[in-house]
């Protein structure tokens, strides 16, 4: 599902956010990227979902290379990635029912079938009942979970999450981790970006370790 | 389907993004109303004129008045002349009575001045219409010269140089308007890509979401567009407005000048004012698209 092949990433001439990444993650995997901060781990989902282009180095996401496709194909590749961002971003202005269907939306997914799927999404997180909040109006565990619900809902072929847990606790975050599970056993690849080690352990999946933007294991 | 479900989409969200920052949205559709109006004007005006200059040199005439005492045989064969002519549509012979009696009827309150006299002042006169196409100012003083001398005429007359010039200073208006109103559409475009631009800032935490979601780049960018064609076109409409209404001040002293207008003075047509309305859309949509030129998606 996602090739590198000899990544970099630079964002100036001192520092590497990456250097000389290859690793292979197959589809329908389930994977943890680890590391501490600064380790190069938000850079290489941001490269994934084509938020950025690597300096040096190409991947490939479902056998197509992303650092090769038009603009104008980028928003496409985006609709088959859910990402669950560390700072959850989501619409203000928009209740949580309405950033959930937003994807929807854009999707131009007619307007009573966007509702019901999210309130689907939003049920599987748990917070269906607060469908008509704002997201400022919730805690940021909950607003997490919105941003999972959003991500989850358009059936992604590949699930990237920042730091999903860093804002829930113990029990919500296992839930989390169970819903992840569920939507790999249908067949969505899920690369977690953490460095909850406890959790990692707990999880027994397949653990890739970064360190000051290098592979240290994989 | 799913266009129409991205038209509303836009639409919604335009609506919503104009409600939320009426102030200085209201500022935007205000420079395009001032833009407008001050092109409208001039096109009203120069559109009367217009009208005026073209009745005029519908008909341009020359007048060749006739020696007093002139022989019938002479200003019948003078008159033949003339009618056999090819660049002359029609003659009107008038006699010395008929010019009196015009007099008489376009001046009633000096109407006793004839008499006043003791004679009758008006010579008689042929007056020559030209052919359609036959207005320019070397056909009409082409024909004079080749009249003026004949026997029996006293003195030739013609209007076509003032017209030319009322066709100049008509020409002058539409362009000062266009001089004036095109700095002002500028001035729209400018403030309304401005006005854009603010939103886009204060919403590029919410725009960058959006792309990174997968929204396309027309998806982020269409209700931008669909707010400066709105704003515009609400613009077009105050102007149409207000051009209105100042027509409708001025139509007392419009209504005077009726007698030189050969006509009450009009508005603009429908037709141009649906262009105004059209144009300020258009330089709503050209300001957003200048502003979201850079936008990154």
């Amino acid at each position: 599902m996602i090739q590198a092949f000899h990544v970099y990433k630079q964002y100036d001439r001192e520092t590497s956010a990456l250097s000389d990444v290859t690793l292979n993650i197959e589809k329908g995997d389930f994977c943890f990227l680890t590391g501490p901060s600064g380790a190069g781990k938000t850079t290489f989902l941001k490269l994934v979902f084509r938020e950025e282009l690597p300096t040096q180095g190409q991947i490939l996401v479902g056998g197509r290379n992303i650092t090769a496709i038009p603009e104008g194909q980028i928003p496409h590749l985006r609709r088959s990635i859910g990402v669950v961002f560390q700072d959850f971003k989501l619409l203000k202005r928009k209740t949580i029912l309405e950033n959930v269907a937003f994807v929807l939306k854009i999707l131009a997914v007619p307007v009573k079938e966007q509702k019901r799927r999210a309130f689907a999404a939003l049920k599987a997180v748990g917070l269906h009942h607060k469908m008509h909040a704002y997201p400022l109006q919730l805690s940021g565990g909950e607003q997490q979970r919105v941003a999972i619900a959003r991500a989850l809902i358009n059936e992604p072929m590949l699930l990237l999450a920042d730091e999903p847990t860093g804002n829930l606790d113990p029990d919500m975050a296992q839930e989390i981790m169970t819903l992840f599970q569920d939507v790999n056993a249908r067949g969505t690849t899920v690369l977690v970006a953490t460095h909850d080690r406890e959790m990692i352990q707990r999880m027994a999946k397949r653990v890739i370790g970064l360190d000051r933007g290098r592979l240290v294991s994989s | 389907m799913a266009a129409l479900r991205a038209c509303v989409y836009f639409v919604e969200e335009a609506l919503s993004s104009l409600w939320r920052s009426r102030l200085i949205n209201a500022l935007s559709v205000g420079t395009i109303a001032v833009s407008l109006f001050v092109l409208g004007a001039f096109l009203t005006v120069a559109s009367n004129l217009n009208g005026v200059v073209a009745r005029w040199t519908q008909k341009v005439q020359v007048t060749f008045y006739l020696e007093d005492g002139l022989e019938a045989r002479i200003r019948e064969s003078l008159v033949n002349r003339l009618e056999a002519d090819a660049r002359i549509e029609s003659t009107a012979l008038v006699t010395r009575e008929q010019a009196l009696e015009r007099f008489r009827t376009l001046f009633h309150d000096l109407r006793t001045l004839p008499d006043d006299l003791g004679e009758n002042p008006f010579p008689a006169s042929v007056e020559v219409t030209l052919k359609a196409g036959r207005y320019t100012a070397e056909d009409v003083r082409a024909l004079v010269s080749a009249y003026e001398t004949a026997p029996g005429v006293e003195e030739a007359q013609y209007d076509l140089l003032w017209i030319q010039r009322l066709s100049t200073a008509v020409r002058l208006v539409r362009g000062v308007g266009a001089f004036l109103g095109g700095i002002l559409v500028l001035a729209g475009v400018f403030t309304i890509s401005n006005v854009i631009r603010l939103t886009v800032y204060a919403r590029q935490d919410e725009l960058d979401i959006m792309r990174l979601v997968g929204a396309t780049q027309a998806y982020v960018k269409g209700p931008f567009v669909v707010e400066g064609m709105i704003q515009g076109g609400l613009g077009g409409l105050a102007s149409v407005g207000l051009l209105w209404l100042t027509f409708r001040v001025f139509a007392q002293d419009a209504l005077a000048a009726s007698d030189l207008l050969g006509r009450a003075a009009v508005f603009l047509p429908a037709e141009l004012c649906l262009a105004i309305v059209l144009g300020g859309m258009a330089v709503g949509v050209v300001g957003s698209l200048v502003s979201l030129g850079r936008l990154r998606v």
